[in-house]
């Protein structure tokens, strides 16, 4: 397994950063930060408020929208860097990403993360969900899609709660008032 | 089987949500995205 060397920064926000530099030179951050603060919606949610953390890739200026070639070691060292980041906050820790549908690729993005899930249960057991939340014209057909999901880990001792608190959040979502 | 939501659009309270989340995603990546050490960002309420 080949992976790149990377370094965490913790900030005051709460956040986690990590960076690692690619073989092309491209610079890239993988990041954590608190989901109680990230947005009101979440507060109400016990423990998607208190251990959540929203999760995300990017490549660094002025790299940022630079198509890379392959490389597997990105993905090793991405996979290295959530097992970190779970060993470092604990079995209660909730990941949770947004796959949005700014440039059309949101699909491809939560099938990604899906791939990470299943490799990274090679080396610790980890419990993942995901839904697509598409918003729909008057014909029913689609406009946007969205993807959220969460990981946490098998042994999470709030992983039945955490579970109903998601499900609620979609409950939530399609209510209309 | 996926899980899935199809939102109405005369669920205008969910329309904005997601419009609030995909903002929030867009500034997270830009915030992470920056050159040399980030600094702290507040998002909410932002």
């Amino acid at each position: 397994m080949s992976f790149y060397s990377f370094l965490a920064e913790h900030d005051d926000d709460g956040s986690v950063a990590y960076a690692f530099t690619a073989k092309t030179g491209t610079d890239y951050r993988v990041y954590f930060y608190p989901a109680k603060d990230y947005s009101d919606y979440v507060v109400p949610y016990r423990f998607l408020s208190e251990f959540g953390f929203i999760c995300g890739i990017t490549k660094v200026v002025p790299n940022e929208f630079k198509i890379e070639p392959f490389d597997s070691w990105i993905k090793e060292t991405v996979k290295l860097i959530f097992i970190d980041f779970i060993e470092e906050f604990g079995d209660e820790v909730i990941l949770l990403y947004h796959c949005d549908y700014h440039d059309g690729k949101q699909r491809k993005r939560n099938s990604l993360f899906k791939l990470w899930h299943f490799e990274i249960t090679e080396r610790i057991a980890i419990y993942m969900e995901d839904t697509d939340i598409t918003a729909v014209d008057e014909d029913g057909n689609p406009i946007l899609t969205n993807y959220l999901g969460f990981f946490i880990l098998e042994a999470n001792p709030n992983k039945e709660a955490i579970q109903a608190e998601f499900h609620s959040v979609k409950s939530d979502l399609i209510r209309e008032k | 089987m996926q899980n899935k939501i199809i939102i109405s659009p005369s669920n205008k309270k969910a329309i904005a949500i997601l419009k609030d989340l995909q903002d929030k995603k867009a500034k997270l990546q830009s915030h992470f995205a920056k050159k040399g050490k980030i600094g702290s960002l507040k998002l909410k309420n932002a």
